[in-house]
């Protein structure tokens, strides 16, 4: 990656973090980053007062230092980081028409992927399992009819919806909270490698070193929403991140669905007040490829996958009937076939092994 | 004049001789004790003599020495009480002399002169036995304890004035009955049935198998899905303590002194549950006396760890050795002991720290990040010496009253033993008594399966994401599974059974 002495200056300019107006404003005033750059250094700042506060002319003049810009040149090396600004002819156009578009954007990996159809999947970080399960099949089946899935790599749902996407073949999007150069959370850290291996891309508008802060996150969820035609909700409290992205969805003129959850479980309310206010449901990826009017791109692959079911005998077939119905525990089993623990264990581990049913947690037993 | 009595002292599982000696001087009068006595062995001077006072005799005006003999092992306990007694009384001629170095004397006195039970009496009434010593007097709550000792005659005493009786043959005490110790067995009954457990046919069948091979198991579920009571199903189930087992978990219990007033010989096994903040020394074993601890306790017996996580780091890894050797040694400045400790591990946790992941009565709020580290304070190495490992799912309360009729611990019990009877008979020559023992040159002989069920175990590996160590767990579980059906090859339904034991692997520890 070659940079310009105009990248270094625009990325430097990010670390004021004032408005994208702002930024605006000065870049037509100066004309160029660089000569906001140079004026800074001869004036020790004082040419940015008209603009923004003091406590963010001294994050600039700490960054503007040869060492501190010298240092991030090498992170944005390292990592391989992109800079595109809004000028930019590549800066998606979903994104530029949204009330506060970032004036620059770091990347890391491919930008093509915003040119396809790109769905962001958002909810808590302290999903149910259910949830997430539910999560990871909605991802992986928009991915196999080509549609890239975009979120936030915090934990839990977020990481369902990636992987799902990943497992389905198309590219993913991440929008992070923290510089590309921070692994937040750090257990996504594999995570994020793996987006980018796989030609899918990271975004974040905090320049490198950043460390995620709580007040990063709902500022960054308008991009989220700001680069997908439709928002899927999947669970999360009223008053929660997750509803905030909906929200600047609503402001964009995005789609908004909601995942129908427990009625009566705390965690479900946030879905179910959208799908009140007019927020469509959904049950699998085909409603919403209808809905979007995709369906016709490509072939739902699902209708391959279910091949003949390999030869059971009753035992197995009598469980896997059960389990066809819903999901079950190992006592509720016994009780349903009348069969013996030796006899009903080993006949579930060769239906796992078959890959038609899956043990959960809680000793209970579900159809794949 | 010179008095000579014999008594016993303790250390580690082991009695040892002490020679106590009374010199009856002119002098000041006076009750001086040497030979490294601790303090409750110099507190003796006081017990003896209000104890003969209030027995109807009369402490001597003389200065007397009292030696224990030998003079550089230091003695612990009140148990030398009888014999400084005893000693007394002949030094001072209310008894006369009389040849008692055959004859041992045990027994803490109360100021009244009656005799209290003491520590260890077990361990060194058998030591006595295997030195030659004929006869022991001892105190009647520990009389039933020693029943079954054989080559030494007991005699149960009451009070000092019934001990002096009996030695200068005014009234003789009876000797007590030898007992056979299938007489004792039968008594024998384990508090928690089987049968009072409800629904679990999933972890009744486990407990089961565990049984039937030795195998360590942990059990995985929310809050009141009934594995503590579970757990305490297992002494019933597991094969009778025979009687050099039975010895031996009695003697540890015996030093340590948790067996009871009154209590013989110890017939079902051991239970131990200690708190998850026992420290390390208490789980192992140590103090001054290098005290055995928890793991000798539960020797030949279950060793239950309810809420494993909650336990210290440190005390968790302690339980490595212990469970590796069947033995642990216990070294202390003063003291050193070796303890045997071959139990059985029987863990329970939930599956994440508010306790609801996976229930269908509550929804759980924890993360991912705090569950796993929740899980992660159990090391590897640890849970690499469980066997089994399952999940226990609350059953519902409609279910409680309704559900199948539940086998009773004795026709589990049967069922165990025969197993376990095949395992003792295969392995006569290999040094080892059930499956979980098996290592990997073990395995390999014993363990063979059909060409099936190797398909079956190797798309296990595929598909399920099992590791190989894993794969070795379930070989073994899978050979107790075969021997509890009486087959001599283990088949595939044995191996898919065993599979399911290993289910929490590719759910958790990932």
């Amino acid at each position: 990656m070659r940079y310009t002495r105009e990248d270094g200056c625009r990325a430097w300019l990010t670390y004021a973090q004032v408005h994208s107006d702002v930024v605006q404003k000065i870049l037509n005033d100066f004309g160029s980053a660089e000569a906001v750059y140079d004026r800074f250094l001869q004036d020790k700042g004082k040419c940015l007062k008209p603009y923004m506060a003091l406590a963010q002319i001294e994050f600039l003049r700490e960054q503007a230092t040869p060492e501190a810009m010298h240092q991030m040149m090498l992170s944005m090396q390292r990592e391989q980081m992109g800079i595109i600004g809004m000028d930019d002819a590549r800066y998606p156009d979903m994104l530029r028409s949204i009330a506060d578009p970032p004036e620059l954007l770091f990347y890391r990996g491919d930008l093509d992927c915003l040119m396809g159809k790109c769905i962001s999947i958002v909810g808590t970080r302290k999903a149910a399992p259910n949830t997430i399960d539910a999560t990871y099949k909605i991802a992986r089946e928009l991915s196999q009819a080509g549609v890239t899935i975009i979120s936030g790599l915090a934990m839990g749902i977020d990481t369902a919806a990636h992987m799902g996407c990943l497992e389905g073949g198309s590219p993913t999007v991440a929008l992070m909270g923290c510089g590309l150069d921070i692994d937040y959370p750090v257990s996504n850290h594999d995570l994020k490698e793996r987006i980018v291996a796989k030609g899918g891309l990271l975004l974040s508008e905090y320049p490198p070193g950043s460390p995620a802060m709580p007040w990063h996150f709902p500022v960054r969820n308008r991009i989220i929403s700001g680069l997908s035609r439709a928002v899927i909700m999947m669970e999360a409290l009223i008053r929660s991140g997750s509803m905030t992205t909906v929200n600047h969805a609503l402001d964009q003129g995005r789609e908004v669905y909601a995942y129908p959850g427990n009625i009566g479980s705390e965690w479900a309310e946030g879905a179910h007040q959208l799908l009140r206010d007019g927020a469509s449901y959904f049950a699998s990826a085909k409603d919403i490829l209808e809905d979007m009017h995709w369906d016709d791109v490509a072939p739902a692959p699902s209708t391959q996958q279910k091949a003949a079911l390999p030869p059971l005998n009753d035992a197995q077939r009598k469980i896997f009937a059960l389990l066809n119905q819903r999901e079950m525990s190992y006592d509720e089993l016994a009780d349903a076939t009348g069969f013996d623990a030796p006899t009903l264990s080993g006949e579930l581990t060769m239906l796992s092994i078959l890959g038609l049913v899956k043990s959960l947690p809680g000793k209970t037993f579900g159809k794949v | 004049m010179l008095a000579r009595t014999l008594g016993y002292g303790l250390s580690g599982v082991n009695g040892f001789a002490v020679t106590v000696e009374v010199y009856a001087a002119n002098g000041i009068p006076a009750l001086e004790i040497i030979g490294l006595p601790d303090a409750s062995v110099k507190e003796s001077r006081d017990r003896v003599s209000a104890a003969i006072v209030n027995s109807g005799y009369a402490m001597p005006i003389a200065r007397l020495t009292v030696n224990l003999a030998p003079a550089d092992t230091k003695k612990a306990g009140p148990a030398f009480d009888l014999p400084i007694a005893v000693s007394v009384l002949m030094a001072s001629r209310q008894l006369e002399s009389m040849d008692l170095t055959r004859t041992l004397l045990l027994g803490e006195l109360s100021l009244d002169g009656s005799l209290q039970p003491v520590r260890g009496a077990l361990p060194m009434v058998i030591s006595a036995s295997e030195q030659g010593i004929e006869e022991v007097i001892l105190p009647e709550a520990n009389a039933e304890e020693v029943a079954c000792i054989q080559g030494i005659r007991v005699y149960p005493a009451r009070n000092l004035a019934q001990v002096v009786d009996h030695l200068k043959g005014k009234a003789r005490i009876p000797a007590q009955i030898q007992r056979c110790y299938e007489e004792i067995l039968s008594e024998a009954h384990c508090a928690v049935d089987l049968s009072q457990v409800q629904g679990q046919l999933g972890a009744r069948r486990a407990l089961e198998v565990a049984a039937a091979g030795g195998h360590n198991m942990l059990m995985i579920g929310v809050p009141g899905s009934g594995k503590t009571m579970l757990a305490r199903c297992l002494p019933g189930i597991l094969p009778p303590l025979n009687f050099e087992e039975a010895l031996e978990t009695t003697r540890i219990h015996s030093i340590a002194g948790k067996l009871g007033a009154g209590k013989g010989l110890m017939v079902t096994r051991p239970f131990c549950a200690p708190h998850h903040s026992a420290s390390v020394a208490s789980l192992i074993g140590g103090g001054t006396q290098a005290r055995p601890g928890e793991v000798s306790m539960a020797h030949n017996g279950v060793l239950f760890l309810d809420e494993l996580p909650e336990f210290s780091r440190n005390a968790l890894e302690a339980l490595r050795q212990p469970l590796e050797d069947g033995v642990v040694s216990v070294t202390r400045v003063q003291n050193q002991a070796q303890y045997q400790s071959n139990f059985m591990l029987v863990a329970s946790m939930n599956p994440c720290p508010c306790g609801y992941y996976g229930s269908k009565q509550r929804a759980c709020r924890c993360s991912q990040h705090e569950i796993r580290r929740y899980l992660d304070r159990v090391s590897g190495p640890l849970l690499d010496r469980i066997d089994i490992q399952i999940e226990v799912d609350a059953v519902p309360v409609k279910e409680i009253n309704q559900s199948r009729p539940a086998e009773s611990s004795a026709v589990v019990a049967e069922r165990v033993r025969k197993a376990r009877e095949l395992q003792q008979e295969r392995y006569a020559q290999d040094g080892i008594h059930c499956n979980a023992q098996l290592d990997a040159r073990l395995s390999k002989r014993y363990c063979e399966l059909t060409p099936e069920a190797t398909q079956v175990l190797h798309m296990a590996v595929d598909r399920m994401g099992m590791s190989m160590r894993a794969y070795g767990r379930v070989l073994k579980v899978a050979r107790t599974i075969a021997d509890l059906a009486g087959e001599e090859k283990i088949a595939t339904a044995h191996v898919a059974e065993a599979i399911q034991y290993r289910e929490l692997d590719g759910k958790y520890w990932k």
